[in-house]
């Protein structure tokens, strides 16, 4: 067992890391002792991928800030069930049939490490307000370190979702409304007239994206099978949806700790 | 394999500090010294290590923390 703590002791430790803010130092350095734990066992699934299937993944540990934020959103007590503390990304210039393939060669070979088995977790079928992709989450010496594939248009979307949440609000990758900034209205003459119309634009936005979301994902499914004009259509449509959040955003005044 | 400690405003969108280690261990406890600082993280700096093969791909993959809004709305720019 690669992990220092037991479930119930990680358990106990998500519940006092969400009890203070900031949390104590000495619960902050077991969580570090925690995450420390992943790094041998990373590196043998990455190594494992790399060697075995020739892959590149990119891969990360969790971020401190973004472990915190997930414990007060879904209570301290998940963290013994968090299976993204440590993980890896894969992205291809492949169709969703070759995802699939990805998929199954890093079930099949995390398969071959024995118990827990790996599992798959397809979020296109099942989105998580737009982001798509497909996770499979592999086990290494007991430790779960999720692998994200994605394809090079549901990453290009990830990676504008994730930057327009870091301008509006990162509660909009979990379906929240963008972030109230009504306290930073300071200087206008009408600074309610000024919060409403932005936060309207702000919401529009977001829409615009999960929109674009849908559509990439259409694309996606019925490109095998699309020819010619309509292959062409598709992917003009694509491009043209890009295009039309970035010219949205160049309106957009930024709205975070001081840059109105 | 290369491990690069990235420190990152989120409100401004921008690069504040990177830092390349050939140590993942080393980056990490970089990381938590960088975090310590900027209170575990919290708000609107995010302290961040990445594993990559190169820099090269760490920018396709992870191009969020190396490029603006507007160029990622950008299928061309």
């Amino acid at each position: 067992m690669a992990l220092p703590m037991t479930k119930s002791a990680m358990e106990a430790l998500g519940k006092r890391l969400t009890k203070h803010s900031p949390p104590a130092s000495g619960d902050i350095k077991s969580l570090q002792e925690l995450l420390l734990s992943f790094d041998e066992p990373l590196a043998i699934a990455v190594n494992l991928v790399r060697d075995r299937l020739g892959y590149e993944p990119n891969f990360r540990i969790k971020t401190t800030g973004v472990i915190l934020d997930k414990l007060h959103r879904h209570g301290g007590s998940i963290l013994k069930s968090m299976q993204d503390l440590a993980g890896m990304r894969i992205v291809s210039d492949c169709s969703r049939h070759q995802q699939d393939q990805i998929a199954s060669q890093l079930m099949q070979l995390f398969t071959e490490l024995g118990q827990p088995l790996p599992k798959l977790v397809d979020r296109r079928t099942h989105p998580s307000h737009g982001y798509r992709a497909v996770h499979v989450i592999v086990y290494v010496d007991g430790a779960p370190i999720e692998i994200q594939v994605r394809t090079k248009l549901q990453h290009e979307w990830a990676n504008l979702f994730e930057k327009l949440a870091d301008r509006v609000g990162r509660g909009i990758r979990y379906g929240e409304p963008p972030e109230h900034f009504r306290d930073r209205m300071v200087g206008f003459r009408d600074p309610e007239m000024v919060y409403t119309e932005l936060y309207k634009l702000f919401e529009f936005i977001v829409r615009i994206a999960h929109n674009l979301a849908d559509q990439i994902d259409s694309h996606e499914r019925y490109a095998p099978t699309a020819t010619g004009d309509a292959l062409v259509a598709l992917e003009e449509s694509i491009t043209s949806m890009f295009a039309g959040v970035r010219s949205m955003i160049e309106l957009m005044p930024r709205t975070r700790r001081g840059n109105l | 394999m290369a491990h690069f400690l990235l420190v990152y405003d989120r409100s401004e969108g921008r690069l504040l500090h990177e830092e390349r280690y050939e140590s993942h261990v080393d980056a990490l406890r970089a990381r938590f010294v960088v975090e310590a600082e900027h209170e575990s993280g919290s708000g609107d700096i995010e302290v961040v290590v990445l594993g990559a093969g190169s820099r090269e791909d760490l920018l396709r993959t992870h191009a969020r923390y190396f490029r603006s809004l507007e160029e990622l709305a950008s299928r061309t720019g």
